[in-house]
């Protein structure tokens, strides 16, 4: 049985910071771009949008198939408390399904990979949605901050209709510590890179990938698409050269000059990138490496790719949609520039049991349909009688995501711990229901009646440290 | 013929302002005193046997005095009951229609009611955190301003409504708020001032927007046949109503009107038994240039979608079709909640006894009739609208006509 990618999605945020423009503050050269989040973004809400677009390209017809979540990021909002609650409860998955968190490692992702075709192998689920998802915090100035990005990656993972199957990993590992991040310490810290370059990263790929091609028999010129992890511009380059990798052959993959070093999520944004490229029957190799830790992935293309393709929203559909900030607003969205003031207290705190009540319904948009009227009343958890007809039959519908601005604001005056200028969007929705949100990634100059819009989950507030998240309008971003 | 079952027999405010020299409890008393000071053939105290306390926010002065001990607490007048009224933008006239209810009962011969509120003791930040209050998702960032710009943005959507036609509104109000002694603010604007002014949430301007004011008003009432003991020129109560809608701004169904307000007009007019043509003079709620527009609809003063026209065209002056907002309304005078609708309700009284000139004793009388409308036919509209979700509006129609 051959178990593989059954789809895939990724998705990379809007902001962008030229390298050139971190130089300009800090000195040194900077070359390309990173893809940066925005204040309200984190990998979670990142996590959602892929995983979103490889259930849409994976052709399942309901996320109620979905056995098991597994997440790997190295960049955790809670070192205790998982990530993938907000996540399933958004796309709507079961419960009873497996869940696990991959960590502490810019090869999270894989490790994630690795478990969830193992437990399609072993038949104990069906399909397994595996996530990887990351922005890892470098301190301003730091060799990091040149190269961080953000970004996520998700695919199905099944036995049925597989775009492209895992036939072969091999694993090489050791003690060895180049890139930490301490419990105490808020950014991603290194040594000495020119030591922990030679020693760390391009010992263990070479190794890897050396163990992999004597495990199968192959060449490497014999895999038509290579993807490195890509931790900066060099290492890849100098690994190609070492291994007799042509240009050609990391090509489709390689996304370090776009979008920089996004650690866990870097291998499943380059698959994509291959994937929505490659031809049936191509061999495609993928190589981890973090903390001492490489995997070496051995992959086939498989039909019906091209079918597929359809329902996919590509890598460069993402890299096409961009908006390029500088250095201050760039700090603004990590959260490291800001205004010294208390924000605004929440009137429901996140950890409120009133979160717990509703916060289903308002990830997942869950109205409550009136079986006598047809009004759809929401939220569902308050709403016991139909306020408009007074029956008190529903059935649960879920709302369509996109839709048009009924009418709008954008307040440029607001507390602190909010955006300014701030939209407030009052939308229909394409299923007839009656929205109001936050807008994000909206110029407030260009906002019309009668515009297309979207709802994404993203970050609204935080208190305690805990995050509180709601759905917000964005214009619609990838068509 | 009107209801007319409670008389208003005396009125009192203070000058609104930002009165950062004056704790709530002080503002409460000069209120009080300006009101049972200048009933025409005097006023005992005593003869209170129940008063009603509006106030929006009693949070935001610090001290956190709700109930109704915080009147009667504060004026000597401990030990008649006392009910403290919170209802949003509308919560000094609902007060009012409470203390209304109340004396028509039969059970209180006189009432006092008292609206106060201080806008100014915490930080405009502190005001606007109101923002983070509420549903967490789904009022997130809702403030006042939030819910009234998008339906400027509608109005002018669908009826051609112009940022002029709006700018219109403040600068009759600003005009009209010079001759009042109670007023915030005393000075003229031009259209292009609101141009200029700071784009505060589009698509109104600083300018737009009524001030954060504090201050307090006050008005007795009493049962109507025992009006002349106090006054020979009481004004009545017509008719009230409230109305409302519902709760979440998704939930609602038109942007270009408020509906609260449509149904609150409906009871009071059916309830006074007149019609909007009737109405001389109108102290209505311009918390925004654009809600003063939608109200000319609401309240049936023109049609729909014909609010723009009416400002345009000089009906709402002073001198115009009906005289809106002579005060300088909340853009002018200013919106301290709990005071607003009384304090309304207090320049009808002056007004529909063709008495602003003396106005309590207050301002210039040379300069305060400058603003006196000719009454015509002796009604008088009071409204207010607002709440969470533009949910509720209270109307009051008053008359001079026995």
């Amino acid at each position: 049985m051959a178990v593989g990618i059954v789809g895939y999605g990724v998705y990379i945020p809007k902001s962008r910071i030229k390298r050139e423009e971190i130089a300009k503050v800090w000195g040194g050269r900077g070359k390309g771009e990173n893809a940066v989040l925005n204040e309200n973004e984190d990998i979670i809400t990142m996590a959602i949008e892929a995983s979103v677009n490889a259930m849409e390209h994976s052709g399942l017809a309901d996320v109620k198939e979905i056995d098991a979540i597994y997440l790997g990021t190295d960049s955790p909002p809670n070192i205790e408390h998982s990530s993938i609650g907000v996540i399933a409860q958004t796309l709507g998955a079961r419960q009873d399904i497996e869940v696990m968190d991959f960590t502490t490692s810019t090869r999270a992702g894989i490790a994630a990979l690795k478990a969830c075709v193992d437990a399609v192998n072993a038949g104990r689920i069906k399909y397994g949605l595996v996530i990887a998802s990351d922005y890892r915090p470098a301190s301003p100035g730091s060799n990091m901050e040149m190269f961080f990005g953000g970004g996520a990656g998700a695919f199905i993972v099944g036995s049925k209709n597989t775009i492209a199957d895992l036939e072969e990993v091999y694993s090489y590992s050791g003690n060895f510590r180049d890139n930490w991040r301490g419990q105490a310490d808020t950014y991603v810290k290194d040594y000495e890179p020119r030591f922990t370059r030679q020693y760390g990263y391009s010992e263990y790929v070479l190794n890897s990938v050396t163990g992999l091609l004597s495990k199968t028999g192959l060449t490497i010129d014999q895999f038509q698409h290579i993807v490195f992890q890509q931790p900066d511009a060099r290492l890849p380059i100098e690994m190609a050269r070492k291994l007799k990798v042509t240009p050609e052959q990391t090509k489709a993959g390689s996304i370090f000059d776009d979008i920089g070093d996004t650690g866990a999520a870097c291998l499943f944004i380059g698959l994509s990138s291959v994937f929505d490229r490659a031809v049936p029957g191509n061999r495609v190799l993928a190589v981890s490496y973090g903390s001492g830790t490489s995997d070496a992935l051995y992959l086939t293309v498989r039909e019906p790719t091209e079918k597929a393709r359809k329902r996919c929203k590509p890598y460069q559909s993402y890299l096409a949609s961009n908006s390029y900030i500088d250095y201050p607003q760039y700090l603004m969205g990590k959260g490291v520039l800001k205004k010294d003031e208390e924000p605004a207290s929440l009137g429901v705190s996140p950890l409120s049991p009133f979160m717990w009540r509703a916060s289903a319904e308002l990830y997942r948009l869950i109205g409550a349909k009136c079986l006598n009227c047809g009004y759809v009343n929401f939220p569902p958890s308050q709403r016991k009688i139909c306020i408009r007809c007074g029956s008190t039959e529903f059935k649960e519908v879920i709302f369509s995501r996109r839709g048009k601005i009924h009418t709008f604001c954008v307040n440029y005056y607001m507390p602190p711990g909010f955006e300014s200028p701030l939209p407030i969007i009052i939308a229909d929705l394409d299923d007839g229901v009656r929205h109001r949100a936050l807008g994000t990634e909206m110029n407030p100059e260009e906002i019309k009646i009668d515009m297309p819009i979207e709802l994404v989950l993203r970050k609204l507030a935080s208190e305690n440290n805990v995050d509180l998240y709601g759905n917000v309008f964005r214009p619609i971003r990838i068509k | 013929m009107g209801w007319n079952k409670v008389a208003i027999v005396g009125v009192g405010i203070i000058k609104f302002g930002e009165l950062f020299d004056k704790d709530w409890e002080v503002m409460v008393e000069e209120a009080y005193l300006n009101t049972i000071n200048n009933v025409d053939k005097g006023f005992d105290p005593k003869d209170i046997q129940a008063a009603w306390i509006a106030d929006c926010r009693p949070g935001a002065h610090g001290t956190q005095t709700i109930a109704g001990v915080s009147l009667v607490g504060n004026i000597g007048l401990a030990g008649i009951p006392c009910t403290h009224i919170e209802n949003g933008c509308p919560t000094g006239s609902d007060g009012f229609r409470n203390a209304c209810l109340g004396v028509a009962s039969g059970v209180y011969d006189v009432a006092l009611v008292l609206g106060a509120e201080k806008m100014r003791d915490k930080s405009t930040a502190e005001m606007l955190s109101l923002a983070a209050q509420g549903h967490p998702v789904l009022q997130r960032g809702e403030t006042a301003m939030t819910m009234f710009a998008p339906q400027a943005m509608r109005h002018m959507h669908e009826f051609g409504t112009t940022k002029e036609q709006m700018a219109m509104v403040a600068v009759k109000n600003h005009k009209n708020g010079v001759y009042d002694p109670y007023s915030h603010y005393r000075y003229e604007i031009t259209i292009e001032d609101v141009f200029k002014s700071p784009m505060v949430c589009s698509p109104l301007n600083l300018l737009d927007c009524c001030p954060q004011t504090d201050g307090a008003a006050a008005a007795i009432i009493c049962r109507a046949d025992l009006a002349e003991k106090y006054t020979d020129k009481p004004v009545y109560v017509a008719g009230f109503g409230m109305g409302t809608d519902t709760f979440y701004v998704h939930e609602k169904e038109d942007f270009t009107e408020f509906v609260a307000s449509v149904r609150a007009a409906k009871q009071a007019y059916s309830m006074a038994g007149i019609e909007p043509k009737d109405i001389d003079v109108a102290e209505v709620h311009d918390c925004f240039s654009i809600t003063e527009i939608i109200n000319y609809e609401d309240l049936g003063f023109c049609k729909k979608g014909e609010g723009g026209k009416f400002i345009e065209q000089g009906k709402s002056d002073l001198d115009g079709e009906v005289a809106v907002n002579p005060s300088g309304g909340l853009m002018s005078k200013g919106h301290p909640l709990g005071a607003t609708g009384i304090a309304q309700i207090a320049e009808l009284f002056w007004q529909l006894r063709e008495d602003v000139r003396n106005s309590n004793g207050a301002g210039d009388p040379g300069v305060n009739e400058k603003r006196q409308v000719k009454i015509r036919k002796g009604y008088g509209l009071q409204h207010n609208v607002g709440g969470r979700g533009i949910s509720n509006s209270v109307v009051t129609i008053l008359t001079r006509n026995k």
